[in-house]
């Protein structure tokens, strides 16, 4: 049988009241936690743990899978309606998406989230389907040098996303890279780069510092602009303004292409993670775009195509899961965990001893999207009244939610603090024309970078030749090249 | 005042640039076996920084970008003033427990924001959302989603 036939009988499997009803309660508690700032997908899958693995079988996976992709769908409403990224793969929706809800187009915005999430993971589930096992030897081939290569190219980016000044990009770039260092060495173990400060001795969270840098620094922005007085016009949508537009998907369709299938190979990659995906997938819809200096300002490509790459990294990261038995995500790790306790093993043998079980749990992943899709759908018109809200009542309001939600990441009152901390340094970002995801970019990709470098290092005896001598880290490493020199000339050709 | 500020922020930054590579150095640009120690990164990246707040710097003086903003004076007392509260009562949370410091931050910040403007009429409303906001907020991370809760003194 080939795997379409599979899938079809799996479809079929999981179109049961049990599976049906898992997928239902997974998706719905996804949604909710992804809203929910600070709780991000592994939260969410986690909390829910107990109560899946007691429905036993490919209901319990179902049930766990559907947090997690209802989670990378909810993590995009707060950040539309309030500025808040509900999770940290959700950070570039911010830009574009927040921009749009405060022009009076949260429905829009939230209607293409719906549309690109959905195609995001429909062809990250094509990819689940029918090249999981090929890719997963593919993804083998990624070592440590082939890791800090792709990370080196995910940081080239930074002059797309620069803005104008280019040197400030770099700077910020540099302190999210050092933002990234706080805390536990990743190899030798000590702590480095505290200030002293004992609370920063695990380190800076990374949802923390999203949090304040994107939502206290929105509220502080909005509150002291000069030209805003907290109840402006501009900002009362009409109904019509509220809802979805189908229009929008087509218009769209090529950003959402090209966010989901860098969603795909990104996701595959062990330890790289959506939020990786997300900016990737923003820097290159920014770079092709005929509207890129729309981008950051509202435009709606700028939320389809980090929405697309969400989705369908979130399915793809499954493929090294199910296949080889390696979680690549801490959600995906809870997922194994899932997995175990219901006594199945995953790796190569699990399609071959259990082949009914991964195919009606591929068929749920189907379902469980569909479903997405219509609730969503359905509650875009109410979510979107938010922003119906009063602006003076609205953010006292998000301040109580950023207290809550920063607070459950680590049940610590400094957290708290911290957000609010780089609300204000998010705050003077703005005013002083810093770009704020380069920042972000270097604080989730420095960590890797440092541990893919210093591993290489260490297995090459200190010798730099390790990363030119692999073909694909070379190649990486060119194309990051290209990229910095080309974007480079290009930012200063134009003045 | 934006230019002073942003001049300031470039000082900052190469600063903040300066402490990691003095960091750096103590923890060994190399470890005792030879292989790459703890302060490499943080070496490479601190002179990285260093060289563009310089750059950030002497731009900020020769005004190479216009940055038209300006801050206004009542609005930056605003947020002080947020800062300074939501601060305090985050200082204050293990002695008040987060229902207690959620519900003062909620209520506060909205009287900062419409400072001004307030009357008998926004004070009951903001006080109204601050309860039910907060009770919302309680009852889906600790009840429902079993987050535990920061006790206070008044045994909330």
């Amino acid at each position: 049988m080939d795997s379409f036939e599979l899938l079809l009988g799996g479809i079929q499997s999981a179109l049961t009241i049990k599976v049906l009803t898992a997928t239902l309660i997974g998706v719905l508690v996804g949604l909710v936690i992804g809203v929910l700032p600070g709780l991000g997908p592994s939260a969410g899958v986690a909390i829910l743990l107990p109560f899946a693995v007691s429905l036993g079988g490919s209901a319990a996976i179902a049930a766990l899978a559907g947090v997690y992709y209802g989670a990378m769908y909810g993590g995009a409403v707060t950040s539309i309606l309030l500025g808040i990224p509900g999770d940290a793969p959700s950070i570039m929706t911010v830009l574009d998406g927040h921009a749009m809800a405060k022009r009076g187009e949260a429905g829009r915005a939230l209607g293409i989230t719906v549309f690109a999430s959905f195609t995001g993971g429909l062809i990250g589930l094509l990819f689940l389907t029918f090249l999981a096992p090929f890719i997963s030897k593919w993804a083998l081939h990624f070592g440590t040098a082939e890791m800090a290569s792709l990370m080196l190219l995910s940081l080239s980016f930074v002059a797309v996303l620069s803005g104008r000044n280019i040197t400030k990009g770099f700077a910020a770039l540099c302190i999210g890279l050092i933002l990234g260092m706080v805390g536990l060495d990743p190899i030798a173990g000590p702590s480095r780069i505290n200030f002293g400060i004992y609370g920063l001795i695990d380190g800076l969270d990374f949802a923390v510092v999203a949090i304040g840098l994107f939502g206290f620094s929105e509220i502080f922005n909005t509150m002291l602009d000069k030209n805003s007085d907290l109840e402006s016009p501009d900002m009362r949508p009409t109904f019509k303004s509220l809802m979805p537009r189908l229009s929008d998907f087509m218009a769209t369709k090529w950003s959402q292409l090209s966010g989901s299938v860098i969603g795909c190979f990104v996701g595959i990659l062990p330890g790289v993670g959506a939020t990786t995906a997300t900016i990737m997938a923003y820097a290159a819809a920014k770079k092709f775009s005929k509207n890129s200096q729309e981008f950051g300002k509202g435009s709606i490509d700028g939320v389809a195509s980090p929405e697309a790459a969400n989705n369908s990294s979130s399915y793809s990261s499954m493929i090294p899961l199910f296949t080889l038995g390696i979680p690549g995500s801490a959600t995906t790790a809870v997922i194994l965990g899932g997995l175990l306790m219901i006594g199945l093993q995953p790796g190569p043998m699990l399609f071959i001893n259990n082949p009914d079980f991964v195919w009606t749990v591929f068929g749920s992943f189907y379902i469980g999207n569909l479903m997405l899709v219509f609730i969503t759908i359905l509650a875009i018109p109410a979510l979107a009244s938010i922003m119906l809200v009063k602006m003076r009542i609205l953010y006292p309001i998000i301040f109580g939610i950023i207290i809550y939600g920063v607070y459950s990441i680590n049940l610590s009152p400094f957290d708290i603090g911290v957000a609010l901390f780089f609300g204000l340094i998010g705050y003077l970002f703005m005013k002083l024309e810093y770009p704020m995801v380069p920042l972000i970019l270097g604080m989730v990709l420095g960590p890797m970078l440092e541990r893919g470098i210093r591993r290489t290092l260490i297995a090459s005896d200190g010798s730099f030749a390790a990363f030119f001598d692999r073909p694909i880290s070379l190649t990486l490493l060119i194309i990051t090249a290209v990229m910095i020199i080309a974007q480079v000339f290009l930012k200063y050709r134009k003045r | 005042m934006l230019k002073k500020i942003d001049f300031g922020f470039a000082i900052a930054t190469i600063m903040l640039g300066a402490y990691v590579v003095l960091e750096g150095f103590s923890y060994g640009f190399t470890a005792a076996d030879g292989q790459p120690g703890s302060g490499l990164f943080p070496i490479i990246i601190g002179s990285f920084l260093i060289f563009f707040g310089a750059i950030n710097m002497v731009r900020s003086r020769i005004d190479y970008l216009s940055m038209k903003e300006e801050f206004s004076l009542l609005v930056t007392k605003r947020m002080l003033v947020i800062l300074l509260i939501n601060g305090l009562i985050i200082g204050l949370m293990g002695f008040l427990g987060i229902i207690v410091s959620t519900f003062l931050s909620i209520m506060l910040t909205g009287l900062a924001i419409a400072w001004g403007e307030i009357d008998k009429r926004f004070v009951i409303k903001v006080t109204i959302v601050s309860i039910v906001t907060t009770l919302v907020l309680h009852v889906l991370f600790v009840k429902v989603l079993k987050i535990q809760a920061l006790v206070g003194v008044f045994g909330i």
